[in-house]
C-alpha cells in the first residue's frame, strides 16, 4: 500500500471533485477498468472527492461522460507537478543548487585544527609546524597527504616521537606524543643529596660523591647527606711536600641511597554526635538564555525546587565574531538537593572513625614505597568532658630521604 | 433443484474435504475488521451505495453493508475495498 502511494507521488496524482447522480457506478466503472482510486470522501449528496493517478484522468473523463457526471481537479500532487512548478521559479532552483554546491565545497576544506597530547610543546608551535608542512585552516583536503604531513612534522619537531592526524569533517585532530628527554641542563650541574625531612640515618649507600653523615646520625631537613664535592685524599699529612699541589675539589653529581627512620604524627578527631549535610542525589538543571541583559528560561524550574540545596552555575558565551562579542549567553544552573543529617556514634565507633581519619591524613604525607615500621595510636584526653574523641597517630617509617639539590661550585 | 445448485453443493463438499478456504473455492467475501476503524472486504463485486454513514458492497452471495460515521473509502482495487471511519456494524443482506 505504502509503495503504491510512493509510486503515485512519483508519477503524479490529482484529487478530483466528482459531481453526479450515479457516483457508485462511476467508482465501479473506474475500478473495473483498473484505474486505482483512493481516499474517497463524501462531500455532499451528489459530490465526492477522490484521488487518482495522473494517468487515470483521461479514461475517467470517458467514464464521467458515460455516467453523466462531471469532475474538476481540486489539487495536483507529486513529482511532475513539483518540477513544473519549479520550472517557473528558476531562481529558487538555482539557489538550492548553489547552496548544495557551497555546502559541498566548504566541507572539502579544513577549517579547524585541534592539537592534543602535548605537554611541553605549545599548541602554537605544533600548529606552526603543521602549517609549514601544508596543513592550515582553509586548505582544501585534496591539497595535502596526511601521511606526508605527519612525516614532515616529525622531522621538523624532533621532540615529538609520534604525530597522528585525523581529518573528521572540516576539523583536523592532531595528536602528538612527546619524547621523554632527560633534562640536559640538570645533568651537567653538580648536585648534593640533601635530606628531604628530618630523620635518623639507618643506612647509607654512596654510589658517587662523598658521604657527609654516617649511620646513626640525626639529620634535619636540608642537611647535606652526600656531597657532590670530592676533595682529594689528603696527601699533606702523609708528608713529602714536593707532591703538594694546589688541587681543588672535583665536582660530581652525588648518587646514592640514604635510608632513615622518619616519624610522622597526625591528629584525628570525631565528634560523638555527627552533624552535617549530605547530597541526596536528586538534582535539577535549569537552562537560561541571556540575551542583552534579559534572562529567558528555556528549561527547568524558575526557583530552586528544594529547601536545602547547593547550586552550580556554568556560563557558556557565544563565540566572539571578529571583535564584537555576541550578547548571548547560555546559563546552566544545577541545583543539587542536600539534606542535613545527624548520627550518634558510640565511643568505640567514634574512636575507630577518628583513627581512620588520622590514617587518611597520614597516608597523604608518607611517600609511596616507604616501609612502615611502627604505628601507635594515642587517645588524647583534654581533661574536660566533651562529646569528642581525639586521637594522635604516630607512625615510624623507613624511607629514602635523599633529595637532589644542585649547587654552584665555589 | 437446478443444475447450478447441485454444482454449488459439490464445490462446497470438495472445499470441506480438502480444507480449502471458502474465499478461494466459493468466491466468498473475506472481511477483515480492524477494531472499529477499518474494514477490508476482499473478493467484492463493486459498490452499490456509498454515503458517509453507509457503504454497501456487492459480493458473491448478496450484499455487505457497513454502517458507521464519517466513512471514507480508503482504497479501492479490483478485488479489495478498504473502508475507514467509525464503524458501528457490518451486516449481510
Amino acid at each position: 500500500m505504502f509503495v503504491l502511494r510512493i509510486l503515485a507521488y512519483l508519477f503524479g496524482c490529482v484529487s478530483l471533485i466528482v459531481s453526479g447522480r450515479t457516483l457508485e457506478r462511476f467508482i465501479n466503472m473506474a475500478n473495473s477498468r483498473g484505474i486505482h482510486l483512493w481516499d474517497i470522501k463524501r462531500l455532499g449528496p451528489d459530490r465526492i472527492l477522490i484521488k487518482t493517478r495522473l494517468s487515470g484522468v483521461k479514461p475517467l473523463r470517458h467514464i464521467a461522460r458515460r455516467t453523466g457526471s462531471r469532475f474538476s481537479v481540486q489539487e495536483r500532487m507529486g513529482f511532475p507537478f513539483l518540477i513544473s512548478r519549479l520550472r517557473r521559479r528558476r531562481m529558487l532552483v538555482l539557489g538550492a543548487v548553489m547552496f548544495l554546491a557551497a555546502l559541498y565545497t566548504l566541507s572539502s576544506f579544513v577549517w579547524f585544527i585541534e592539537v592534543t597530547g602535548n605537554t611541553k610543546l605549545s599548541d602554537h608551535k605544533i600548529i606552526e609546524a603543521v602549517r609549514e608542512a601544508g596543513l592550515y585552516p582553509g586548505v582544501p583536503k585534496w591539497r595535502f597527504e596526511v601521511a606526508r604531513i605527519e612525516d614532515e612534522v616529525l622531522k621538523k619537531l624532533p621532540s615529538l616521537s609520534w604525530v597522528g592526524i585525523q581529518i573528521r569533517g572540516t576539523k583536523a585532530y592532531i595528536e602528538v606524543a612527546e619524547k621523554k628527554l632527560p633534562d640536559v641542563t640538570e645533568e651537567k650541574r653538580p648536585t648534593h643529596i640533601v635530606a628531604a625531612k628530618a630523620g635518623l640515618i639507618e643506612e647509607i649507600l654512596v654510589l658517587s660523591g662523598q658521604a657527609v653523615v654516617k649511620e646513626g646520625d640525626t639529620v634535619l631537613p636540608g642537611q647535606v647527606l652526600i656531597s657532590g664535592e670530592i676533595w682529594p685524599p689528603d696527601a699533606l699529612q702523609e708528608g713529602d711536600e714536593a707532591t703538594v699541589l694546589p688541587e681543588g675539589p672535583r665536582y660530581v653529581q652525588a648518587k646514592g641511597i640514604v635510608r632513615a627512620r622518619v616519624w610522622y604524627e597526625e591528629y584525628g578527631e570525631m565528634p560523638l554526635v555527627e552533624e552535617g549535610c549530605r547530597f541526596t542525589g536528586t538534582e535539577v538543571q535549569r537552562i537560561c538564555l541571556k540575551v542583552a541583559g534579559h534572562r529567558i528560561k528555556i528549561r527547568g524550574p524558575r526557583e530552586a525546587p528544594f529547601k536545602d540545596y547547593e547550586s552550580e552555575t556554568k556560563v557558556w558565551q557565544a563565540p566572539q565574531w571578529r571583535s564584537l562579542p555576541l550578547p548571548v549567553e547560555i546559563i546552566s544552573t544545577t541545583f543539587r538537593e542536600i539534606r542535613p543529617y545527624r548520627v550518634e556514634h558510640s565511643r568505640e565507633r567514634a574512636l575507630a572513625l577518628a583513627r581512620e581519619e588520622a590514617e587518611k591524613r597520614i597516608r597523604k604525607v608518607i611517600p609511596d614505597g616507604s616501609k612502615i615500621l611502627n604505628r601507635k595510636i594515642n587517645v588524647i584526653y583534654t581533661g574536660k568532658k566533651e562529646p569528642l574523641v581525639r586521637v594522635k597517630l604516630e607512625v615510624e617509617t623507613m624511607e629514602d630521604i635523599g633529595r637532589l639539590k644542585p649547587f654552584k661550585p665555589s | 433443484m437446478s443444475w447450478r445448485d447441485i454444482r454449488r453443493k459439490i464445490r462446497k463438499g470438495m472445499a470441506d474435504i480438502l480444507e480449502i478456504p471458502g474465499e478461494v473455492a466459493l468466491d466468498l467475501p473475506k472481511i477483515i475488521l480492524v477494531g472499529n476503524v477499518q474494514v477490508i472486504i476482499e473478493n467484492h463485486r463493486g459498490i452499490v451505495e456509498y454515503t458517509d454513514t453507509l457503504v454497501r458492497v456487492l459480493v458473491e452471495s448478496g450484499e455487505v453493508a457497513v454502517h458507521g460515521q464519517d466513512l471514507s473509502l480508503r482504497n479501492i482495487m479490483q478485488d479489495e475495498i478498504c473502508v475507514e471511519g467509525v464503524i458501528k456494524g457490518v451486516s449481510f443482506n
